[in-house]
């Protein structure tokens, strides 16, 4: 025992000892990022520069010394003690009298941060780990279904947040239901979600930006992970290849859900009525190589690759199957002639892919492919202490083709439908340090749309700030332009879905956001944020409720409608020691209005959530025991419920049309589903040597079994010739215990 | 193993799909008339009529509904209500529907507050199952059958029942059902089309039918699967009846049909 105990402890004191790997940003007190601040290590004379997006990498002893310094900042040295916080730096201007460095988790500026290690403060629902399930905590950001893996930003719709690595577009890798991780954090843990005052650098999406800077892997040795969960398993690595100049980080998943619904489906007794669980599998692989070509050029490249199956039997004759893949990658090369300068240039591509069959009573199959061409280059110069400026271009290439099957036994895609366009674009920003306190960010974005339409836009923003000691007040303008549509197949967000450009005769969808905001610090402890927001919305897009068959046109049910969204969010983080805990609450609405929807009444869309409560506790028990835990709480949305039910004859019945229930539609989101709650929690626990490092979770998702609507169904029930309808919800998601295992060295 | 890997399977993905009753609330009026008229060569006259009733008000089939209901084919036919209620039929005329040199039909109702519904539908040519095939080794029913050089008499709707022997519900052991859209085959070819069915090995006999339908009818086929879809569980979009009729839900329409019986021992 004494032996074990001895072991133990000595595996500890290894692991404290040890390098670690911190990664931060240093930011300016405007909230911008600042490139080019040399982070030095005192105690092991180590050293790294922050990127154009004012990330850093440091291989350093814990606990530590750093140094960063910056030709236009004072100098700042912080001692490291931990590794766990989300590691952001603000430097001072140099004509800047605050008193001292801040560390802090920064829900401020209308930005969201996130790192691994606030990741890693989250429960990790059936051991997947992700970026967005992460930002979905934050003020603003909510989810609304357990079959939904979309996020939703300050009551804008899942298909108005744009997704980036190292700020070019990427095709979202969407994965089935909001369980499932989509962004693997050991590559893309660091990210930068912006809701409001966008950098003119940004446009396309309506309501936020995500921009994932990769890991850019360990230039000194390799090393590699392996985690083992219940629904996948992934083996990731990372390494030099060549020392100290260039290094790779790859991550590869695959799941095998698909094999349990396979064994269970085969032993599917009831085959009148059976209820077969669906066969999904996925796989995925992202990676990532960094190259210090030379002291003034950098090079980094990227790729996501991702393959999703899924076959859903209703009955032995109706099926779907469907299979969709997106693969993204980007080239990145950066220029620093000197530290007040620093040029871009970037190349990149996407292409998301889907295809659908439906053998049964309405045979229907088809395929979509959405592909872009991308190419970006980037300015950015300090000219002053007081003055910095950004600016760019882009131009974007897209085509759409949707197709569909003429017969499922042919297995022959015909085009239905094929569409283009390209988009010019130039951004200029300009941020001016006006007094100790002020600081101006003004800029603009211009956008040429060369499709089925051609339209100019400019989207002008601007926002002030003002700093002194610990608080910060914001106030933000930003117009965001978006062309593109997502046609549902479903009535909630999937990956099947077929994005859409502008038809003829149709305009972009526009949003003015309006947004005010206040931060304060107290020490390192503790954090409080408070945003304001209103958001007017013109030309969004919907799609008119109609039936679907197999030669249904897209274009015929595009309606143009208005909007509008306004919300209050406050957000407490407390950091000390052992223990880490946030705290937040929206208030919102969102709104929406189509003369062809609802005779013409603004509607709440089922992505309204009035009230939403995160409360995220964490505490170090030790340094071997890990407690997370997530208590979320949601108002329902609204959902479309028939005004009334009919009943009609079956004229498929051979000599006996006996009738069926019909529910008649006529509004849509009628219904106020009940308030979602739910707790989740996990155990982790570290143990391991001088090579390898496990960590063992234990955890539950939805704790005290929730029983929160998954979606909504009729019962009748019938006595003599008299029925009585009853609405019921099925629950897709209640308590679901895991385990999970990660394996590093 | 497999005991060990199912269990785990229900433990964390079905522990089980609990299902909530939901609060009923009045989910505002609706009003009108919902009525459905399928006409078909060599049968009677018949149309079925009901209010529509509010999804929180109990249905009750029995209530009797006052209309004033003709049809004009080549006379006009007047609907009488049936003396006993019902709801499926519960206007009829003695008179058989015969469609020989007539293209089109009219339906005209009068509610009691005077408001006129009406409709009008084509007629479609006869349809035949020219062959088919039951197959007992891959579960199959497989037929064929000639399209229209027009491309509107090109909707179909082709069914198959596995049954065993006699009437009625208990005896049918499993039905499968195709609509299929061939508007698109403009030249008049021979189509051939099958179902799945694994009930068919354990089947006493197979019902095949074949129904051409006007493309209204199609419509409105493909909006009730789907309205019934929505209402089953699934994540389908709620979409609303897609009928023919003016001044009121529903459809009036003209359709016609061909039908096997395979016994067992003509199984292949």
């Amino acid at each position: 025992m004494a032996k074990l105990v001895a072991i133990i402890f000595l595996f500890l004191s290894t692991s404290l000892d040890a390098q670690t790997v911190i990664m931060g940003k240093v930011i300016a007190n405007s909230g911008d990022p600042v490139s080019g601040v040399h982070i030095y290590c005192i105690e092991n004379e180590k050293g790294a520069t922050t990127d154009s997006l004012g990330f850093f990498q440091l291989e350093c002893i814990i606990p530590s010394t750093l140094e960063f310094t910056h030709i236009n900042y004072k100098k700042e040295t912080y001692k490291l003690t931990k590794s766990d916080v989300p590691f952001v730096i603000i430097l001072r201007n140099k004509r800047n009298n605050l008193k001292e460095v801040v560390v802090t988790a920064l829900p401020a500026s209308g930005r969201v941060l996130s790192s691994i290690k606030g990741i890693e403060r989250i429960p990790a629902i059936l051991g997947e780990q992700d970026v967005l399930k992460y930002l979905a905590t934050m003020p603003g950001i909510v989810t609304t279904n357990a079959l939904n893996s979309g996020i939703y930003v300050r009551g804008g719709n899942s298909n108005e947040n744009g997704f980036l690595i190292n700020n070019m577009p990427i095709a979202y890798p969407d994965h089935l239901s909001g369980i499932l991780s989509t962004f693997d954090p050991y590559i893309l843990g660091n990210s930068t979600l912006y809701k409001s005052g966008f950098p003119a650098r940004y446009n396309s999406f309506l309501s936020s930006y995500i921009n994932m800077r990769p890991e850019p892997g360990n230039k000194n040795k390799h090393e590699g992970e392996l985690t083992v969960g219940l629904v996948s398993s992934a083996l990731k690595a990372k390494g030099p290849i060549i020392k100290n100049h260039t290094s790779f980080a790859v991550s590869a998943r695959t799941s095998y859900l698909q094999h349990i619904s396979k064994l269970y489906n085969r032993s599917m007794d009831d085959k009148k009525n059976p209820n077969y669980m669906p066969e999904y599998s996925f796989s995925d692989i992202t990676a990532t190589i960094d190259s210090r070509l030379s002291d003034k050029w950098k090079a980094t490249a990227f790729g996501l690759f991702s393959l999703d199956h899924m076959k859903m039997k209703i009955s032995e004759h109706v099926q779907y199957i469907f299979d969709w893949h997106t693969f993204s990658g980007n080239i990145n090369t950066t220029y620093t002639p000197n530290s007040n300068e620093q040029w871009n240039f970037q190349f990149g591509g996407k292409n998301t892919y889907s295809e659908g069959d439906a053998f049964g009573s309405v045979p229907m199959g088809g395929g979509n492919r959405q592909y872009a061409l991308l190419a970006q280059t980037s300015y950015n110069r300090r000219f002053s202490d007081k003055l910095n400026l950004n600016t760019g271009a882009k131009f974007e290439y897209s085509r759409f083709e949707t197709a569909n099957k003429s017969d499922p036994n042919q297995n022959l895609l015909i085009k239905s439908s094929d569409k283009d366009f390209n988009l010019y674009e130039l951004y200029l920003d300009i941020n001016y340090q006006l007094n100790q306190n002020l600081m101006l960010n003004i800029g603009g974005n211009y956008q040429y749309y060369s499709g089925d339409t051609r339209k100019h836009t400019f989207s002008p923003r601007a926002k002030i700030s003002y700093s002194i000691n610990k608080f910060t007040l914001w106030a933000d303008y930003a117009k965001t332009v978006q062309y593109l549509s997502l046609y549902p197949y479903f009535t909630v967000k999937t990956p099947i879905d077929i994005w859409y450009p502008l038809a003829k005769g149709t305009k972009p969808a526009i949003c003015h956001q309006y947004s005010i905001g206040v931060n304060q610090e107290i020490g390192q402890l503790l954090s409080f944020y408070a945003g304001i927001f209103y958001k007017d919305m013109r030309n969004v897009k919907d799609f008119a409720s109609d039936i679907q068959t197999e030669y249904s046109a897209l274009t015929n049910d595009l309606i143009q409608g208005k909007g509008h969204a306004k919300g209050l969010e406050f957000d407490l983080t407390l950091n000390h020691h052992a223990l880490y805990m946030r705290a937040n609450y929206t208030l919102s609405e969102s709104k929406r209005q189509f003369a062809e929807i609802n005779n013409g009444k603004a509607f709440y869309p089922p992505y309204d959530v009035k009230h939403n409560v995160v409360i995220n506790f964490s505490y170090q028990i030790s340094p071997r025991f890990l407690l997370n835990t997530l208590w979320t709480f949601s108002s329902g949305v609204y959902t479309t419920f028939p005004k009334g039910m009919v009943v009609a004859q079956n004229i498929t019945e051979f000599n006996d049309n006996s009738p069926i229930l019909i529910p008649v539609y006529t509004d849509r989101y009628n219904y106020k589903l009940p308030d979602n709650h739910r707790l989740d929690a996990s155990l982790d626990y570290k143990f391991g040597g001088k090579k390898l490092l496990f960590k063992f979770s234990v955890g539950a998702y939805n704790v005290y079994n929730k029983s929160n609507p998954s979606f909504v169904y009729f019962q009748a029930e019938s006595t003599d010739n008299q029925t009585k309808i009853i609405p019921k919800s099925k629950v897709m998601l209640p308590f679901i215990p895991y385990v999970s295992l990660r394996i590093n060295w | 193993m497999k005991k060990g890997i199912l269990a785990l399977a229900f433990v964390s993905f079905l522990s089980c799909m609990p299902e909530e009753e939901l609060p009923m609330k009045d989910m505002g009026d609706i009003s009108g008339y919902f009525i459905e008229c399928y006409c078909k060569p060599g049968e009677f006259y018949t149309l079925n009529a009901a209010k529509i009733s509010p999804i929180s008000e109990i249905i009750d089939l029995d209530t009797p509904v006052e209309l004033d209901v003709s049809i004009k084919a080549d006379t006009v036919i007047k609907l009488q209500a049936t003396p006993t209620p019902t709801f499926l039929g519960n206007f009829r005329h003695d008179t058989k529907f015969n469609q020989y040199g007539l293209d089109s039909l009219y339906l005209s109702i009068y509610t009691p507050q005077n408001e006129h519904i009406t409709a009008k539908t084509a007629i479609p040519d006869n349809v035949t199952i020219s062959s088919h095939v039951v197959s007992k080794a891959t579960n199959s029913v497989t037929i064929n059958f000639s399209t229209s050089r027009n491309p509107v008499q090109n909707y179909y709707i082709y069914s198959v029942q596995a049954r065993k022997n006699g009437s009625g519900d208990n005896n049918l052991l499993k039905k499968e059902t195709v609509y299929l859209d061939l508007s698109h085959n403009t030249g008049g070819v021979t189509i051939e089309k099958t179902i799945r069915c694994q009930e068919i090995e354990k089947a006493e006999a197979i019902v095949i039918l074949l129904l051409r339908i006007t493309e209204e009818c199609y419509n409105y086929q493909i909006s009730l699967y789907e309205a019934n879809s929505a209402n089953q569980g699934s994540i389908t979009s709620p979409v609303p009846l897609v009928g023919n009729i003016q001044g009121a839900l529903g459809i009036f329409t003209c359709y016609t049909e061909d039908y096997r019986y395979v016994l067992r021992n003509d199984f292949e």
